[in-house]
Formats: C-alpha cells, sequence, structure tokens
C-alpha cells in the first residue's frame, strides 16, 4: 500500500501518533502558505492550528481523486479566506483603476531578493489586496473564481490585483529602488 | 489592465511555490486539544445561549433588589439588639384592656390569641434542647428576680460574650398578657454565639465570555492573556454554617461579572443569600400557680444577606490550566430579619404579643477575600475549577458596634463547571 495512503487510514483511525506524523510531514509548507496570507506570524499559527484540525475532521471527505497535499493546502487557504472574512468588517467594492503605469523592472537585481525580503513584502500589502494576489498570481485562481470565495465581484477582483502590484512596485522602488514607473496614460 | 504574468508574478511564485518554514513550538498539542473538542455546530452555541446567562443574570439582580428593599421595609428589631442597653421594664397588674400594647405589635409577627383556663396551668419546666445547650444557661447567669409573681423586672440577660456575628445576636422581649396579671413572659436573651467556619460548595457555574472572533481563536488556544473579554458568572452557593449552638444551612446565589485584560481580572457583582437558622433562647414567665419560670426555646430565624464584592486579581495561564489569584472587599448588608413565631412550652400560656424595643438599625459589615483558584479546561468551551476563599470581617458599619473586636473569619471552597461561549 502507497506509504501516503497507509498513513491517511491511520488518521482515520484516530490515531494520534500517524496524526502527528501527517502534520509534522506537511506543517512547514502549510506554514509558509498561511505566512502570505495574513501580516502577524501568529494569525498564521492561527489558521495552520484551524486548518489542520479541519483537515483531520474531514479525512474521510478525501477520495484520492488528487493530489493529498494540494487536497490540505485547498483546505489551509479556505481557512486563510475564512479568516480574512471574519475579520474584515466590510469590504470597499473598488472601481477599477484606469491609470495605466507601465512599470520597469531590474529582473536580476529582483532575482537576488531572498523569498523571506519578497514574503515581508506581500505581508505588507493591505489584507484585500494580499488575499486576491496570493490567490491569482500564485494559487492560480481567476477572477470569478476569487470573486466568489472572497464575495466580490470579479471588477474588484481585478483592481485589487491590480493595486496590488503597484503597491508591490512601489515598495520595490522603495526600499530596493530596482523598479521605475512610467506614467502611460 | 495587463493581466499576463510579468516578472514579479512569476518570481513570487517560483519562490512561493515550496516555500516553508518550522510552525511555532506548541501548535500540535494545540491542534490535538483541538481534536479532541467535541464538535460544536457552527453558530448555534454563541447565539442560542449566551441570552440565558444573562437574561437569568438580569432576573437574579431584580429579584434581589427587590426582596433587599421588601425585606428592609418589613425588617423586625431582632438584629443585635443589645440587651443590657434595653430600658427595663415592669409589668405590674397588667390590666386586662391593655390597648397600647397591640399598637406596637410588629406587623412580621404573628399574634397568637388563646384561652386558657388559669387553674390548669400546668407546672412549667425548663425544657433544654439538648445536653450541650444547657451548659450555656447557667442559673448563675440570669439575674431574675424569683420573688413574686406580680412584679416582673425585664433583666439584663445573658451579655453577648463574644458578638461576633450580628445576624445571630438577638433578643426581644415578648410579652404575654392574658387580660389577667402576672401572665407575662418575655426573652430575655439569646444564646452566645462564636465565630463560625462556613464551607461553600458551588454546585453549577456559568461563566461567559462574550463572543468574538478574537475570544473564540483565543479559546481555542486556551490563551485569555491578549485581548480583553468580559464575563458573567451565575452561581448557587450552598453554604453550611457551624457554631458552638446551632447550625444552619445557607442557600446563596451570586451573580459575578467582570471583565479580564491581558492578564488581569476585575470582577464585581452580586450576591443574594438566604439563612434559616435555629437559635435557642432563654425566656422567662409568670403563671399564677407557679410564679415565676424560665425555660429555653428553639426560635428559628430567617436572614437575607446582600453581596457586593469587588475584586482584583492576576491569572496565569499554563498549558490547558489557568491559574489566578484574587483578592478584593465584600460589602455585606442584612437585607432583612424574620422570626417564626416562639412560645413557651406552657401551653396554658395565651395571648402574648411582641413589641419592638429598639429602633430597626441596618446592619453591614466589610470583608477582606482572599481567592486563589485553579482552572482546567477540559475542552474549547468547558472548564472546572476550584477556588478555596479566606474571608474576614475586619469592619463592622453598623451604627451601634462600630469595633474592630468583632471579627468574623470565614474559610469557603467553591468548585464548578464553567461554560466559555
Amino acid at each position: 500500500m502507497d506509504p501516503e495512503q497507509e498513513l491517511i487510514d491511520k488518521c482515520l483511525g484516530n490515531d494520534p501518533f500517524a496524526q502527528e506524523l501527517l502534520y509534522r510531514r506537511f506543517a512547514p509548507k502549510m506554514y509558509g502558505i498561511c505566512l502570505r496570507y495574513v501580516r502577524q506570524r501568529e494569525d498564521a499559527s492561527d489558521i495552520l492550528q484551524e486548518g489542520f484540525i479541519r483537515v483531520f475532521t474531514n479525512l474521510k471527505a478525501y477520495r484520492g481523486d488528487g493530489s493529498f497535499e494540494g487536497w490540505v493546502r485547498r483546505i489551509i487557504v479556505n481557512t486563510a479566506i475564512n479568516h480574512y472574512k471574519a475579520n474584515t468588517k466590510y469590504s470597499r467594492d473598488l472601481s477599477v483603476d484606469e491609470v495605466h503605469i507601465s512599470a520597469n523592472i531590474d529582473n536580476d537585481a529582483l532575482s537576488r531578493l531572498s523569498t523571506e525580503e519578497l514574503l515581508k513584502l506581500v505581508q505588507e500589502l493591505p489584507d484585500g489586496f494580499r488575499m486576491v494576489f496570493n490567490l491569482f498570481v500564485i494559487e492560480g485562481y481567476d477572477h470569478k473564481e476569487i470573486g466568489q470565495m472572497l464575495g466580490v465581484t470579479e471588477n474588484t477582483s481585478k483592481s485589487q490585483l491590480h493595486r496590488a502590484k503597484i503597491a508591490l512596485q512601489k515598495k520595490l522602488l522603495k526600499e530596493y529602488n530596482i523598479v521605475s514607473y512610467e506614467r502611460t496614460a | 489592465m495587463n493581466e499576463q504574468p510579468d516578472d514579479l508574478d512569476v518570481l513570487m511564485r517560483q519562490r512561493f511555490e515550496e516555500f516553508q518554514k518550522d510552525p511555532p513550538e506548541g501548535t500540535w498539542d494545540n491542534i490535538l486539544a483541538g481534536l479532541n473538542t467535541p464538535a460544536k455546530p457552527a453558530g448555534l452555541i454563541s447565539r442560542r445561549w449566551i441570552f440565558l446567562p444573562i437574561a437569568a443574570s438580569v432576573l437574579l439582580v431584580l429579584t434581589g433588589v427587590y426582596l433587599g428593599l421588601s425585606l428592609y421595609r418589613s425588617d423586625v428589631p431582632l438584629t443585635a439588639l443589645r440587651l443590657d442597653t434595653l430600658n427595663i421594664q415592669e409589668h405590674r397588674n397588667v390590666p386586662a384592656t391593655a390597648a397600647p400594647l397591640k399598637e406596637t405589635v410588629s406587623p412580621n409577627i404573628p399574634v397568637t390569641s388563646q384561652i386558657h383556663p388559669v387553674h390548669n396551668i400546668p407546672t412549667p419546666q425548663v425544657i433544654p434542647q439538648n445536653a450541650h445547650d444547657v451548659q450555656q444557661v447557667t442559673e448563675q447567669q440570669l439575674p431574675l428576680p424569683v420573688n413574686s409573681n406580680e412584679d416582673f423586672a425585664l433583666a439584663p440577660g445573658l451579655q453577648n460574650q463574644n458578638n461576633t456575628s450580628a445576624n445571630l445576636n438577638t433578643g426581644q422581649q415578648i410579652a404575654a398578657n392574658t387580660g389577667q396579671s402576672g401572665r407575662n413572659y418575655e426573652v430575655i436573651s439569646t444564646m452566645n454565639n462564636k465565630p463560625y467556619n462556613e464551607l461553600n460548595i458551588t454546585l453549577c457555574s456559568i461563566l461567559t465570555p462574550i463572543s468574538s472572533p478574537a475570544t473564540e481563536r483565543l479559546a481555542q488556544r486556551h490563551d485569555y492573556t491578549r485581548h480583553p473579554d468580559f464575563f458573567v458568572g451565575l452561581k448557587y452557593t450552598p453554604a453550611y454554617q457551624m457554631q458552638a449552638n446551632n447550625n444552619s444551612f445557607i442557600h446563596g446565589v451570586a451573580l459575578d461579572g467582570g471583565i479580564r485584560i491581558r492578564r488581569m481580572i476585575i470582577q464585581t457583582g452580586l450576591g443574594l443569600e438566604f439563612q434559616k437558622a435555629e437559635n435557642l433562647v432563654l425566656i422567662s414567665y409568670l403563671t399564677d400557680h407557679t410564679g415565676y419560670q424560665k425555660e429555653t426555646v428553639k426560635a428559628t430565624t430567617h436572614y437575607t444577606y446582600l453581596n457586593l464584592p469587588l475584586i482584583v486579581g492576576y491569572q496565569w495561564n499554563v498549558g490547558k490550566w489557568a491559574l489566578s489569584v484574587k483578592g478584593g472587599g465584600i460589602y455585606t448588608l442584612q437585607a432583612g430579619i424574620h422570626r417564626d413565631e416562639i412560645s413557651p412550652s406552657d401551653e396554658n400560656a395565651v395571648s402574648f404579643q411582641t413589641f419592638d424595643r429598639s429602633t430597626p438599625r441596618k446592619t453591614k459589615w466589610l470583608n477582606a477575600i482572599l481567592i486563589p483558584e485553579a482552572e482546567y479546561y477540559l475542552s474549547e468551551h468547558f472548564s472546572v475549577y476550584a477556588e478555596p476563599s479566606f474571608r474576614y470581617t475586619f469592619l463592622n458599619l453598623s451604627s451601634e458596634e462600630k469595633t474592630s473586636s468583632q471579627n468574623l473569619s470565614a474559610l469557603g471552597l467553591n468548585a464548578g463547571l464553567k461554560v466559555h461561549f
């Protein structure tokens, strides 16, 4: 039997050692995801805990259709979305920014940034921008899906992604001086 | 807007695709604790049940205020009546139409009126309730006149040697007026009272921090130290009071409420206690046939107390344990007293009356209290706790007895279940 499936079966039998083993296997990667979705590490820890509790309590729902890691990842991301919704009193339906800015990025300088530095840039984005940026750029969802997940319109998702990118570019310019702007419209 | 992935998007995706970081220590323990917690139906418990303790608390407060006020209005002057301050009264050939006496009858004391044939009066006997009680009532302590069945003077009676609990220092005069001379009797003293120890056992307690996403997350992690949370608790606190001469049971209900800010606790509330106490009362009376007689009788007295605490504390969290030390003051108010009718064993003593001999007064105390508490979280929503309490009455605020010597110590133990929402 597949070792991963064997581990899952033991977890289904509420074997605490198997559960801890499963947690140890996936926790670092999932915690890395959690860190991208919130600004504070304490909140990332909360999401990780709640997410893994959901993983174990809903383990029966995993049918082996896709990778187990992908299944766990979706639960963690959904938990982060719920956390965002629970802590967002209101969401602004932003209009699409008509200002087009062409950013010239120094790719060599950009590639020299560490992952921790990039994480800090993402974490410092406003909550809504950060959510859309993560879901679109990293997770690969489209705006329609993001709109459904966050309870906003598709246009709002697009707008927030655009603003998120501008905010990131400004940060790169301000802190690392590796971006230059040119207003085109 | 251009939605084609740019260099920044590609870089971000590459970097974060395999990004890993070790989670904080203790995360697994919290997950394991969460897995052992029975799942709650989402959104049901807090919304449905949070109003129950609040409604019960409001009802308790209103009931307490109403009872306190109503008992105050009908207060009977049994409270801490010091017999040595009473005016000595003489009853000489009390006429049959002693109408003024009736006007002084306290409305709370029932007046009985029975006619008994004079020639059938049996010899009254001293009827002690038990051997221990008799030791407290000695002939030497009773400088009562016994030389006349017509002249009757109220004796000072037993002095309260250790006047530690004002609610038990009771005395009253009861005059029996049959319409004939020499048929009077009166209470001359209660028994002495000593400091008591008290055992409080909380059977059930509900503690309800007002729910918020922040407090829910913190509850899950058993960490209440970062955000303020409000709580309200409703307790039933029966107690058993042990004294030298009488033991009594006390029913108590208490409403606690407060705020927890980080590790600091500020707590107040309202407590209401009902006590049914049996005191031994020494009475004396005169009859036509046997002259002056005395005996001890049991008197059942009902007391009501109001407690207003103000307590501050500090809390530590160690895993699933929450340890705290609280201390403060409790203002205790004797809200009401009612004594059941007492009568001598001489069945031929008829038609007696009770009347006030002093102005009713409010008895109140200030208590210092120290409460260490240990609480263990069984799950996110339930915890058990135990808190011994050490109470010391350091100030009697009664107008006539402002003395620091009348101290009262009480040891309590509260234990129960807390429900967190």
